[in-house]
């Protein structure tokens, strides 16, 4: 094959890849302007998304906090009425439970003491609530006695999470 | 372009001359007239050489088109210069040069510069006998003209008057007139044969008479030669008259400057398969390169098109990951199929209700309700005040009681305030007691205590 003939094969070869380079640019350049529209309705969505995430994180971290915990259960109330004096007739309510998320449920029960001193009945709610995890007094009305400053009674009511096994 | 050519001249008494012309620093510079053993020393050392074709053995020509669209005019002039031809246009090389209109409306003009293949043969076979091969092969009317105009410009006085150059040899002289700068036409003639040229320039010239710059070149213009013709010319066409200097190697150092600057008129007739070896080489290596640039871009373009529609691609899906990674996530299960706004929605919906159901853990971490009955209790205490009952619910807090003056409430009012509830303080006055009796609500529109 002379020369001249490679010259010319060449020549349809570049016509060859000319067109379809200039093909493939324009079918690139249309799937670009394509793509660009639809990543930007994504990245849109995304933003929207990650506004709900943020949102939740915090909650989440609360979540995640709780189901660090060795033990996912309050201590019962019966037993922790104990420390309240003896003298002072403690009354448990109906404990009623809620679901919350991820196994767990919120517990919630309503407790009246009839005449004791409110520091003791104070003491009885921080122990409560510093337990593992605690309780959180939600409700309380005390109602001072008449005859003996510093008592009265209490109705307090307590909630709690509770993971359930 | 070359930087330097030999120019050679077939003179009928002298044979070959020629005259190397170079190009030093912008500026072209003739050597001395060389004889044929000298440019062939000069052409084995690789110097281009370039001669010219006589205006007997080839012609140029104006050609008229009736277009004044120059793409159309294009198309035309070879069928015109056919038409114009006594031979075949196929037996023929030819150029085009200078397509212009007069007028913005008037139709596009051409000079046409042809010879015939034989004559160009005719020409090569000659000189390559002599083991001379030109490079370029111009047009020796043309070359006659524009070197004439390099070397004797015309004066601004005589922009329109006309000029011609007559190239005398030993038996043709050739006739190039023109007006100012452009070309018009040529003629061989006999040489010494003063009544031609009369006749030449009668059919040319358009009034007898105008002024007429003349110049004279080529071996035969010797000052007595010269002298004896013009006379016989002066009388009908009179002007200055100007033999150019070394007239003998003119036409020589004419194709030479001609094969080396660029300007007006310039042609090659060693066209298509006539064409210097050199020249078809180096026109080869030129389409090869362009071939192989071609097709390189070509690659590119398909490749580059590629890696940018794989890019792409890869990004939208990373893109589209996310996007669903994230949904799961917020909505804390795999949503499935769906996409878009609607999996935004599906993902925002199941958000709402996983809040919803993290309060208790959010609440959890909130300060405590004790810390504010403790506070209240202890600030009563210290104002004097008598609690008769105190109710805590998660957006109210009632206290009731009695004070020992009017204002003895104020302590627990500003810390309830502080606290952000809005207060409601009634209280009476005293009727048998001295002690006050007082009743203040408390309530707190915070988010944080309304889910109980």
């Amino acid at each position: 094959m002379n020369s001249s003939k490679i010259t010319n094969a060449l020549s349809i070869v570049a016509i060859i890849a000319l067109i379809v380079g200039t093909a493939a640019a324009i079918f690139t350049t249309q799937r670009l302007i394509a793509s660009h529209a639809r990543l930007t309705a994504v990245i849109r969505d995304i933003e929207q998304l990650q506004a709900c995430r943020e949102k939740l994180s915090s909650s989440l971290a609360s979540l995640a906090a709780f189901e660090q915990l060795p033990a996912p259960h309050p201590q019962l109330l019966t037993q922790m009425v104990a420390m309240l004096p003896s003298e002072a007739k403690v009354e448990l309510g109906q404990e009623s439970e809620q679901p919350a998320i991820a196994g767990w449920v919120v517990k919630k029960q309503e407790l009246t003491i009839n005449v004791a001193p409110f520091s003791r009945v104070v003491e009885f709610i921080h122990a409560a609530e510093t337990g593992r995890p605690p309780w959180r007094l939600t409700h309380c009305m005390l109602r001072s006695s008449a005859t003996e400053p510093g008592t009265g009674s209490a109705m307090l009511v307590f909630e709690a999470l509770d993971k359930k096994d | 372009m070359y930087k330097k050519v030999i120019g050679i001249e077939f003179q009928e008494n002298s044979g070959i001359v020629g005259v190397a012309s170079e190009l030093r620093h912008g500026r072209l510079v003739h050597s001395e007239q060389l004889d044929l053993l000298r440019i062939r020393r000069a052409a084995e050392q690789g110097i281009p050489l370039a001669a010219a074709l006589s205006a007997r053995e080839s012609f140029a020509r104006w050609i008229e088109t009736h277009f004044a669209n120059a793409a159309k005019a294009r198309k035309v002039l070879p069928t015109i210069l056919d038409i114009q031809l006594p031979f075949p246009l196929e037996d023929c090389v030819y150029q085009f040069l200078c397509l212009r209109k007069p007028g913005p409306k008037e139709a596009v003009r051409a000079l046409a510069v042809a010879a015939r293949r034989e004559a160009v043969q005719k020409k090569l076979a000659v000189l390559q006998a002599e083991n001379l091969d030109p490079m370029f092969l111009d047009q020796e009317s043309l070359a006659l003209w524009t070197q004439s105009l390099e070397e004797a410009p015309p004066s601004k006085a005589g922009d329109n008057s006309w000029r011609v150059v007559v190239h005398l040899g030993s038996e043709r002289a050739t006739v190039v007139i023109g007006k100012a700068r452009e070309f018009i036409n040529s003629y061989c003639v006999p040489s010494n044969d003063a009544a031609q040229i009369n006749r030449v320039l009668t059919a040319s010239l358009p009034t007898k008479g105008p002024a007429v710059e003349w110049f004279w070149s080529g071996p035969g213009a010797e000052d007595r030669r010269v002298a004896d013709i013009y006379t016989q010319l002066a009388d009908a066409w009179p002007g200055s008259s100007v033999i150019h200097n070394s007239p003998q190697t003119f036409l020589a150092r004419a194709v030479a400057a001609r094969a080396i600057t660029r300007g007006p008129y310039r042609c090659n007739l060693r066209l298509g398969s006539l064409a210097h070896p050199a020249i078809q080489r180096q026109t080869h290596r030129r389409a090869l390169y362009s071939a192989i640039t071609a097709t390189a871009c070509g690659l590119t373009l398909c490749a580059a098109s590629l890696f940018a529609s794989f890019q792409v691609h890869a990004r939208e899906t990373a893109f589209n990951n996310y996007f669903r990674r994230l949904a799961n996530d917020v909505a804390g299960y795999d949503i499935g199929g769906a996409r878009g706004q609607h999996a935004v929605r599906i993902a925002r919906e199941a958000a709402t209700n996983r809040l919803a159901r993290l309060k208790p853990f959010v609440r959890a971490f909130q300060p405590s309700r004790l810390e504010t009955l403790v506070q209240i209790v202890n600030l009563s205490k210290k104002a004097d005040l008598t609690l008769a009952s105190l109710t805590m619910t998660p957006t109210r807090i009632t206290l009731s009681g009695t004070a020992r003056n009017w204002n003895a409430c104020d302590p627990v009012l500003d810390f309830l305030k502080l606290a952000g509830y809005r207060v409601k303080f009634d209280r009476q006055e005293p009727v048998n007691d001295t002690r006050i009796t007082f009743s203040i609500t408390a309530e707190n529109g915070d988010e944080q205590f309304q889910d109980n």
